[in-house]
């Protein structure tokens, strides 16, 4: 063998081309079986990664021009609001022909009151005064209150007792025709802290200083059918009432007394919110809520409406609950236009700016009360997740039976409010849908964090990498046919003059097997090896790069995950060799069998062929 | 020298057909490679060509695109730029006839007014719907001329009649802060020349029909000759180039526009955008980087083609040094000997790059098609001469010893 | 004298794809060491064929042919050729990228011998074939034709064995060459004892032969005993 070594190595240039030759196609195919490898692997990563979750807002259909009188300015003002002739379903965003992972949902939310634990809410947070509360007070001077009034704060009958006994500027600044107060006597207001600074010709001659003023506003109900209509309040109340004696007995007076307790419940109050995944909450989908501690819950919980939640880490340490405690809920309002962070703001506070008693003025009844299991603690980002309310109970939102008792407000679709989830890199397909229904109300907007982009750069990394893979192994097999006829089929006079010399038939094989291994080693072992280096720098972060900007356009890229793109591995070894290992076996089978062939006859045959070819 | 070359061609069939082979797989793979790069880069052209990237002026929260206040700036900075097309601008005033005071205005305002630069600005209003007198057409909208087109419901209630000269008092709105409140100011008297009427189009559409229609550039007139701060209440407009988004975005950057904020507050402040491009960004973002990836496998196929043409042409040349030594002892020279040697390897590649174009023609560019048969042929072509001419320059005597 | 080789009544059958032709028939024979046996005849009579049988490339299609009283189907024909007869060629047949040196050690290293004997040895066949040192490492293409078959002669006997065969030796040299060829073959016969069968067509080789035999149309006569 050493002898036919020697020989191979004694034609240098065409050995050495041989195994560049070698190389290069065991290079073709182990960059292209790495590249397929990475990027199926990719692939099943971004899938499990990756979520698409698009969003609805539905765009007012008319504006509607009102008129509001301005104290100050003495004169109305004009408003344009935009005004919906019927608010649009979730139904009828639910696409037959479309493939939802999460079907749509306009999500509401419902007040819980829950007196037991410790709300965030409880502290009203802010230095200035309370933005909204029933009080009893005393003018300290008479007038029209067409203009900023002191007056002398007797007694809160809400929760925030700071402004009582305090002197503040009230102003019926949207009342075109204002009551006459008269001083000393005692009124009830519920009194609402106003963006206007203090105004009038007595407030000028005087000298007083600016203030924020406080605005008498009613109370009403505010409570809506399931469609989104309005159910009118019987009672017209006005904005300030005198409190004489038996004043508590009468309708208004009571309707007084059961609004201040609403602000007291409201205190001991917090929202859940009700979905059939947590990823559609947009919070959870930007990554300012994560999951702390324990788990989300499941497809199949979501889907029976099994009695488990997340509940805020804040809340949980304030009332040292932990995983697997009861929560109660007792849902007594539900909330259909805004999130519930307008209501209980983070980090504290609490304002409902909806009506919060029933067509008789008593306070909105309990209509479901359960328990739930906390299967999960998450946190948020501070200053952001301006969506998630403080103490925010998320449950599944089939667990709800009266998903729409007591609705206190009513509104469109909107970003916040109004999601679904569709599978990966199926948003142009979505679009189409959208087109062939005509839909011009309603606005969707998609967010993917990236998952479009890249996928495309992996499908074409697939594509590449199989033709590859298929331009190596035709390569492959060409030139180890030729590689059998160089060293096998061009080298019957050798071989005849060895079945001369007496090597056996075997000898003959093995010598000749043995030098085209060896150059087939020499080959892939290099090709091996320089494949995997060109295998890791195909650059994934090159192929998904941005090409365009996305500001300003109606696809929404969250944050993009970091999911190792930095570079790919050297490619895989194993599969390297395999590869390396595939051409040496065809190059050892091609020739092992011409091999065979051609030692079949009598060395007189091989040796007059051998002799024929020379 | 052709009948040894024939000879050669019928007589050698094994490795003939490798060659033949090579050259076919080669223009295949090839095609495959540049047909595909050619065709994303086609496609590529033609979204650009087809797509429509819209833009549209927005509020903060992007609750509102109408009923906005514009800012001038903005305006110019939209309108100089050449990245964009068909701008619409709108502004919208009330306006009563003749001349009265503020305290009035509730009773003697009653028209609404629409400054607009294009027919399709006003929702129903199409160019058949406009029947202008004799001087005006559609340029209408363009001029900056103190006229004005009628609803003809509008015109009947007031007896005016087309070239007619009218007196309106017009108001416009204001903000007093980025909040709810809006205010009606006074523009002023100005008088218009009636150039044309329109049919009417309460009932056509949901929005408020305007009984008036001025010129766009006309109002932005009145505006400057009272001094006041011009503002639109829509502006929209379609990107020209959408290959050019990302100068585009750039220039909006510039001019002051900011992107969409859905937890913002509502407010009346037009200084955002919002450009529906989703479909154009994710089609092209595709093929771009569809394109990219097949350009950063060039390096890796060009060394291909070359080293395969030459290193195989060597090979298969080394073989027959014999059969060129015998040409030579014959006593052809260094280049005849070698002719037929590269004349036979020249139709056979051209033979397989012609299988080869015949297959790639039923399904690829026929541009792409002729130029990876030249990039084959010159790339196998170059190896093959190279291969052969080398074999030239031994001596006899050296080939007779080597193929011995 | 002990009968190295003996051909009974052999016949051959050259078998291709599309005809069959009797190169052979009934060819009887014997050969002894110790002599020079020329086999003449002209081009196609058969001669080859005969030495190929007799180096045991393939066996007779009928007779036998008896290698010191075995028959040739018997024997293991590689080892034989390997240890006991050798063949060497007009066209020399050595290998072309290997030196001088290496040809004629090649056999020893088919017979497991250690390297630094198998290059002593070979050596010393190259001497004895008056191959001057200088050549050894030199690659045949590199040498005359004459020198060429003096170094194919020592890598025949460098098996150690005792039969040696020869086709057309001397057709490709020149006269000086071709004596010295016949001179080496018949020392070797003669001196070394070795049973050297020669196939010539050439007068002046066949006249240095001890036994001549004539071969016309596959069928041997004895010309010269």
């Amino acid at each position: 063998m050493k002898s036919y070594i020697k020989q191979i190595l004694r034609t240098p240039v065409q050995t050495l081309f041989i195994i560049a030759l070698v190389m290069v196609v065991t290079v073709m195919l182990v960059v292209g079986g790495n590249l397929w490898v990475t990027s199926d692997r990719l692939s099943k990563a971004y899938e499990n990664d990756f979520i698409t979750i698009g969003t609805v807002a539905q765009k007012p259909d008319n504006v509607q021009e009102s008129r509001v009188w301005d104290a100050e300015k003495e004169e109305y003002q004009i408003r344009y609001e935009p005004v919906y002739d019927r608010y649009v379903a979730q139904e009828e965003i639910n696409f037959p022909e479309a493939e939802y992972l999460v079907e749509p949902e306009k999500r509401v939310y419902w007040g819980s009151y829950a007196p037991e634990y410790l709300h965030a809410s409880a502290d009203v947070g802010y230095d200035f005064d309370a933005v909204a509360t029933i009080v009893e007070f005393s003018p300290m001077e008479s007038g029209i209150l067409s203009l900023s009034k002191r007056i002398k704060i007797t007694r809160v009958l809400g929760s925030d007792k700071r402004l009582e006994g305090t002197v503040s500027w009230l102003c019926d600044h949207t009342n075109r025709y204002p009551v006459e107060l008269e001083e000393g006597k005692t009124y009830i207001a519920m009194i609402k802290w106003s963006a206007v600074l203090t105004h009038g010709k007595e407030w000028e001659e005087k000298g007083y200083l600016s203030h924020l003023e406080y605005n008498p506003i009613p109370i009403e109900t505010t409570l809506y059918t399931p469609e989104g209509k309005r159910i009118e309040d019987p009672l017209k109340m006005q904005n300030i009432y005198e409190v004489t004696e038996g004043f508590y007995g009468t309708e208004i007076g009571r309707r007084y007394l059961e609004a201040a307790d609403m602000d007291y419940i409201i205190k001991e109050s917090q929202p859940v919110v009700g979905t059939n995944s947590t990823d559609l909450l947009p919070a959870f989908y930007e990554g300012t809520a994560w999951l702390y501690e324990g788990r989300y819950p499941t497809l199949e919980e979501y889907e029976q409406g099994s009695a488990v939640c997340l509940v805020p880490k804040e809340f949980a340490d304030n009332n040292n609950l932990s995983l697997g405690d009861q929560v109660i809920t007792r849902l007594y309002f539900t909330n259909a236009k805004k999130t519930p962070n307008w209501t209980w703001p983070r980090p504290v506070g609490r304002y409902a700016n909806f009506g919060i008693l029933d067509l008789d003025g008593n306070s909105l009844e309990i209509f479901e009360e359960k328990n739930y299991l906390i299967v999960g603690i998450y946190d948020v980002a501070p200053l952001m997740a301006d969506d998630i309310a403080s103490d925010e109970l998320i449950v599944p939102l089939n667990s709800i039976h009266k998903k729409m008792e007591n609705i206190v407000e009513y509104g469109p679709m909107t970003d916040t409010n109004t999601s679904f989830q569709i599978p990966n890199g199926s948003i142009s397909d979505f679009l189409e849908i959208i087109t062939k229904h005509n839909i011009d109300n309603l606005v969707f907007t998609f967010h993917d964090r990236g998952y479009s982009v890249l996928m495309e750069g992996i499908r074409n990394l697939k594509n590449m990498s199989a033709a590859l893979l298929i331009m190596g192994l035709i390569a492959a097999v060409m030139l180890t046919l030729q590689i059998s006829h160089i060293y096998v089929t061009k080298q019957k006079k050798r071989l005849a003059v060895e079945r001369l010399l007496g090597m056996t038939k075997k000898m003959c094989r093995n010598v000749s097997l043995a030098g085209i291994l060896l150059l087939l080693l020499l080959g892939t072992v290099s090709g091996v090896r320089a494949g995997m280096e060109i295998s890791g720098h195909v650059n994934m972060e090159d192929l998904t790069r941005e090409n365009f900007d996305r500001m300003y356009s109606n696809i929404g890229i969250s944050e993009e995950q970091e999911v190792g793109l930095s570079g790919l591995d050297m490619g895989d070894a194993a599969l390297s060799c395999m590869m390396g290992g595939l051409v040496i076996a065809l190059g050892m089978t091609f020739s092992g069998v011409k091999l065979r062939k051609i030692l079949r006859g009598e060395p007189m045959y091989l040796l007059e062929s051998g002799m024929a070819e020379k | 020298m052709l009948t040894y070359m024939l000879y050669s061609l019928k007589r050698r069939k094994a490795a003939n057909l490798i060659t033949v082979c090579i050259s076919f797989l080669l223009v295949v793979l090839l095609n495959l490679y540049f047909g595909t790069m050619h065709s994303y880069e086609q496609q590529l052209h033609e979204l650009a060509e087809n797509a429509l990237v819209y833009g549209r002026v927005t509020n903060k929260n992007g609750s509102r695109d109408s009923g906005l206040f514009i800012s001038e700036s903005v305006l110019d900075g939209l309108s100089a730029s050449d990245l964009i097309t068909d701008e619409s601008c709108a502004v919208y005033l009330l306006a009563g006839e003749g001349e009265f005071t503020q305290a009035e205005w509730e009773k003697c305002v009653h028209l609404q007014v629409s400054g607009v630069n294009r027919t399709e600005v006003v929702d129903g209003l199409s160019a058949e719907k406009i029947h202008f007198g004799k001087k005006y057409d559609e340029s209408f909208f363009a001029s900056d001329s103190l006229v004005c087109i009628v609803d003809e419901s509008v015109m009947r209630k007031y007896g005016w009649e087309t070239g007619d000269k009218i007196e309106l008092t017009m108001y416009y709105y204001s903000s007093a802060s980025e909040l709810f409140k809006l205010e009606l100011y006074p523009l002023g008297l100005v008088e218009l020349e009636i150039v044309g009427s329109m049919e009417r189009l309460a009932g056509v559409t949901s929005a408020i029909p305007p009984d008036v229609v001025i010129p766009f550039e006309a109002v932005r007139r009145i505006y400057h000759q009272q001094e006041i701060p011009f503002f639109a209440d829509t502006v929209s407009f379609y990107v020209d180039d959408p290959m050019r988004l990302n100068d585009f975005k750039e220039e909006m950057r510039a001019i002051g526009l900011q992107e969409r904020d859905p937890t913002a507050m509502d407010s009346y402040i037009g200084y955002t955008l919002a450009v529906r491009d989703s479909n154009f960004v994710t089609m092209a973002s595709q093929l771009r980087q569809s394109i990219e990836v097949l350009r950063s496998f060039l390096p890796v196929v060009c060394i291909l083609i070359f080293a395969i043409g030459y290193i195989v042409s060597y090979l298969l040349g080394n073989g027959r040094m014999g059969e060129y030594a015998l040409l030579r002892l014959q006593g052809m020279g260094s280049v005849k000997g070698t002719a037929p040697f590269l004349g036979e390897q020249f139709i056979l590649i051209l033979l397989g790059n012609l299988f080869g174009n015949a297959l790639m023609l039923l399904f690829a560019d026929s541009v792409v098609v002729i130029l990876v048969n030249g990039v084959v042929f010159a790339a196998y072509g170059i190896g093959i001469i190279m291969a052969y001419c080398r074999m030239g320059r031994k001596s006899v005597i050296g080939l007779l010893t080597v193929s011995q | 004298m002990e009968k190295m080789i003996e051909a009974v009544n052999v016949s051959y059958i050259y078998q291709t794809k599309y005809q069959k032709t009797k190169a052979l028939s009934g060819v009887s024979c014997s050969f002894e060491r110790g002599k020079v046996y020329a086999v003449t005849g002209k081009s196609g009579s058969g001669k080859s064929t005969f030495l190929s049988l007799l180096a045991g490339l393939d066996v007779p299609t009928e007779g036998t042919l008896n290698i010191e009283g075995e028959d040739m189907r018997k024997i293991n024909r590689d080892t034989y050729r390997l240890n006991r007869a050798s063949v060497i060629y007009q066209a020399f047949h050595l290998f072309p990228l290997l030196t001088v040196l290496e040809n004629v050690m090649f056999p020893m290293q088919l017979q497991h011998v250690p390297a630094k004997q198998a290059k002593a040895r070979a050596q010393e066949y190259l001497k004895k074939v008056d191959l001057p040192e200088s050549l050894y490492k030199k690659m045949p293409g590199m040498i005359s034709g004459g020198e060429q078959q003096r170094v194919a002669i020592a890598r025949a006997i460098a098996s150690g064995g005792e039969i040696l065969l020869a086709d057309e030796p001397t057709g490709n040299l020149d006269s000086q060459n071709e004596k010295v060829i016949v001179e080496l073959l018949c020392k070797l016969a003669h001196e070394d004892n070795y049973a050297v069968i020669v196939v010539t067509h050439n007068e002046a080789v066949a006249a240095a032969a001890d036994v001549v035999y004539g071969m016309s149309d596959g069928v041997l006569s004895v010309v010269r005993e």
